[in-house]
């Protein structure tokens, strides 16, 4: 050991050794930027290449805990975290994408997707078919185009909760050669793990971080598809910061217990106002009577918690309807302990013209409940009181 | 459970059940911002307007007080029904605090006799040498409790259940006894939590809990809180928060807020997990004795019937021999883990005879109740089918 001064020693302290098997419970947050080796041989070995850690963009121990744990949730090999949800989609389409290539959206899609399909690819280049999630034979005729590359669709659409044909949708893009990404976030991290798409993304900032404290995202796919997503994301840099990483890991050990009873709660009140005389129709993927009923899989667990109502009032009774709501906040996330409502002209709608709303089946009583964990009797009470102040 | 005590926005009182108070209680919306979680307010000082209007928005010095630690408190002092609580750095710190505003020298104080190490080493060896005496007591046998009494008696400390016996102790009845004899009724309720009894709504007048335990959930933070029936008592124990300088920190603060969100979730499952271990257990040739209080051949069963609404998910059991099997089942689990937390999300084994309680002599320890093969388990939420299969894994490899 050579002589240090105690100004050099208070920066290359000594290291806290753990004895071996002396490990703690939680898995430490690994906030160090960087990572050494011994040796600059050791830094490019195969080994440091597969498994090794050099700097936190890249990669991060605790990150990578992350994207281990979900991606044997959704049983795929390999995932890379992102900062956010739309993060996570900016990754997968631009390490699949070039000048030239066409993508395939869906009118029903999230706002900030569609967004960023319309209004940014297509200054790169891409160009894009928009079309309903429902109109199965443009769905076929698009995927058969000779430059279309790419399938982007949600599992359960936001905020209409669409049931894409999911069979026909992956079947028809494998066998044409287009890869298919579906954002499964509406359905939770364990759902549709069967179903052959290429690559699930997901914003963690819903049901996996599930206490509304962190933003996050993941792509999940199979190792070679994950290899350029990897790479794409490491120079676009919107890498997720550990201390959220670890916070959605917290997040996770109740996911299950978070997921369950949210769908619980839905349903039950999905149904209570199914026939409800100041609700005009219900939009909830468990109620028997949604279009593409059918098309989900037998193995589904739960329906999800975010239920959507057309109301038959004017915008601004909606608002008034949404004000009066006591254990409700209005704000736009889901997948969280306390339930949200949305407004979902006003949030997800500007960018619509009038022919597109009409579409996508948004009017101006539509409104959105994101389900939490609450007693599911005070949240039917709340929404019955609201519901009794409309004329 | 109803109650229109804790409130959501601002001037908007609702009737509530648990579950969603544990969400709701204590939030408000930061101003500002809107933000819906309570920020953490990492902050020393807290600036003033000027000089008369000194603590005017309430805050002056994060040692007595902090915004994200009120909030936390104002959740767990809904939850409990109390009018005042106070978070610490640890659950010792909270009990530490507790017995330093109750008593002075020449008191006198009884405790359970089974009771957390913790608090047994602070009577023992601090707050004996300030003149104050303690008997520890089966506080389950009342006619022996009250013989206890003394005229200079302070106070009873109940811990019920009983850590590691699980022995139930009747907090309805003892808090009587001292309103009879003017004394106070503390009662250290980690075991069970808010969601499945409340102590003061059954007479006692200081709830104490170590937050480290159901509230945090996620072994993540330590923490604790002393949350009083009096708001005065309150007041005092926060002088002596201030003055000893043990509260709690808002990072703490806001994962422990956070935590509590899912209280019912994970109490729910673990519950019911424990409930189904406990009944395998029973019917194990290997296993000699099991003790879950929601068993009812379990002593004090009919009590917690009673005043609770579910058992917890503490249990014990004995296995055929002695320290030797105890040890080989401890060390040799797959889902289980050897540690010494209790109430999170994962299932915890102790083994007090060689870990907890190996300084007490070994007939004190075997009449207390904690036998040479007794280990306890605090059960998660884990797949209650894997933790059955893990346990049974590992005792019919002691036993081949």
């Amino acid at each position: 050991m050579i002589y240090m001064d105690k100004s050099t020693q208070v920066i290359h302290t000594k290291k806290v050794k753990l004895l071996e098997g002396n490990l703690p419970l939680v898995d430490p947050i690994y906030r160090s930027v960087k990572y050494t080796f011994p040796s600059i041989k050791d830094s490019i070995s195969e080994a440091a290449r597969e498994s090794g850690f050099d700097y936190s963009r890249d990669k991060n121990p605790t990150t990578c805990q992350l994207e281990m744990v979900c991606a044997s949730l959704q049983e795929r090999e390999a995932g890379v975290a992102t900062s956010s949800g739309m993060a996570a989609i900016w990754a997968v389409l631009m390490a699949n994408l070039s000048m030239g290539d066409r993508i395939i959206i869906f009118l029903e899609s999230y706002a900030p997707t569609r967004k960023l399909v319309r209004e940014k690819l297509n200054k790169l280049g891409i160009s894009h078919s928009m079309i309903s999630i429902y109109d199965e034979e443009s769905i076929k005729h698009e995927i058969e185009r000779p430059e279309t590359k790419l399938v982007i669709y949600e599992s359960l659409t936001n905020p209409m909760l669409c049931i894409p044909n999911y069979e026909m949708i992956t079947s028809h893009a494998r066998s044409n050669n287009v890869i298919t990404v579906m954002d499964n976030t509406f359905f939770g991290l364990h759902n549709h793990c069967d179903l052959e798409v290429d690559y699930i993304v997901h914003s963690l900032t819903k049901f996996a971080n599930g206490h509304g404290d962190v933003m996050g995202g993941i792509v999940l796919g199979n190792k070679t598809f994950m290899r350029d997503v990897r790479n794409y994301a490491t120079s676009l840099g919107a890498t997720p910061d550990p201390e959220g990483s670890y916070l959605i890991l917290r997040g996770l050990k109740t996911y299950f217990m978070r997921y369950h009873k949210q769908c619980e709660s839905s349903l039950k009140i999905a149904q209570h106002f199914n026939s409800h005389l100041k609700v005009k129709k219900v939009f909830y993927p468990g109620l028997k009577s949604s279009k593409n009923y059918t098309c989900l899989p037998n193995n589904i667990d739960g329906f999800g918690a975010i239920i959507t109502f057309q109301l038959d009032c004017d915008e601004e009774t909606l608002w008034k309807f949404i004000d009066n709501l006591k254990i409700f906040s209005t704000a736009a996330s889901l997948g969280s302990v306390e339930s949200l409502v949305a407004p979902v002209k006003l949030f997800f709608g500007k960018d619509f013209t009038k022919a597109e709303l009409k579409q996508s089946g948004i009017t101006d009583g539509t409104v959105r409940f994101a389900i939490g964990i609450e007693d599911c009797f005070d949240l039917i009470e709340d929404i019955e009181q609201s519901l009794s102040l409309l004329s | 459970m109803k109650t229109s005590k804790a409130h959501l926005r601002t001037g908007k009182i609702l009737e509530m059940n648990f579950s969603t108070r544990q969400v709701h209680a204590g939030v408000e919306f930061d101003i500002q911002t809107g933000s819906l979680n309570t920020p953490i307010f990492q902050t020393t000082a807290f600036v003033q307007d000027s000089v008369d209007q000194y603590m005017g928005k309430g805050f002056s010095y994060s040692r007595t007080s902090n915004p994200t630690v009120e909030a936390l408190e104002r959740k767990l002092d809904a939850l409990e029904n109390g009018s005042g609580s106070t978070c610490f750095a640890t659950g010792m710190a909270a009990t530490h605090a507790v017995f330093n505003t109750l008593l002075k020298q020449g008191d006198h104080a009884i405790i359970s006799q089974v009771v957390y190490g913790g608090t047994f080493r602070i009577a023992k060896e601090i707050f004996k040498d300030y003149g104050i005496t303690f008997s520890f007591v089966d506080t389950s046998n009342l006619q022996l409790l009250e013989k206890h009494i003394q005229k200079n008696t302070k106070f009873i400390f109940t811990e019920s259940p009983a850590n590691p016996t699980l022995k139930i102790s009747d907090i309805a009845a003892i808090s009587s006894l001292c309103k009879k004899n003017k004394m106070y009724h503390i009662v250290d309720s980690t075991f069970m939590t808010p969601y499945l009894l409340r102590p003061i709504d059954l007479g006692a007048d200081v709830v104490i809990h170590s937050t480290t335990k159901f509230f945090d959930g996620h072994n993540a933070t330590t923490g604790g809180v002393a949350i009083c029936k009096d708001k005065e008592l309150d007041q005092k124990i926060k002088f002596i928060r201030n003055t000893s300088g043990s509260i709690m920190s808002p990072f703490n603060a806001y994962l422990t807020l956070q935590g509590v969100k899912t209280l019912s979730l994970r109490l729910d499952r673990q519950c019911a997990n424990a409930k189904a271990i406990a009944t395998y257990l029973e019917n194990h040739p290997n296993v000699t004795k099991v003790g879950y209080p929601g068993l009812t051949s379990f002593s004090g069963h009919d009590i917690l019937k009673k005043q609770a609404s579910g058992f917890g998910s503490m249990l014990w059991f004995e296995l055929k021999g002695g320290i030797k099997e105890g040890k080989q089942f401890s060390d040799n689990t797959t889902v289980c883990t050897l540690a010494e937390n209790l109430g999170a999300v994962e299932t915890l084994i102790t083994f007090p005879a060689v870990m907890t309680h190996a300084y007490i002599p070994e007939i004190k320890r075997i009449e207390m109740g904690i036998s040479n093969s007794l280990i306890r388990l605090s059960v998660g939420i884990e797949d209650v089918s894997d933790l059955i299969q893990d346990i049974d894994i590992t005792i019919n490899d002691i036993y081949g």
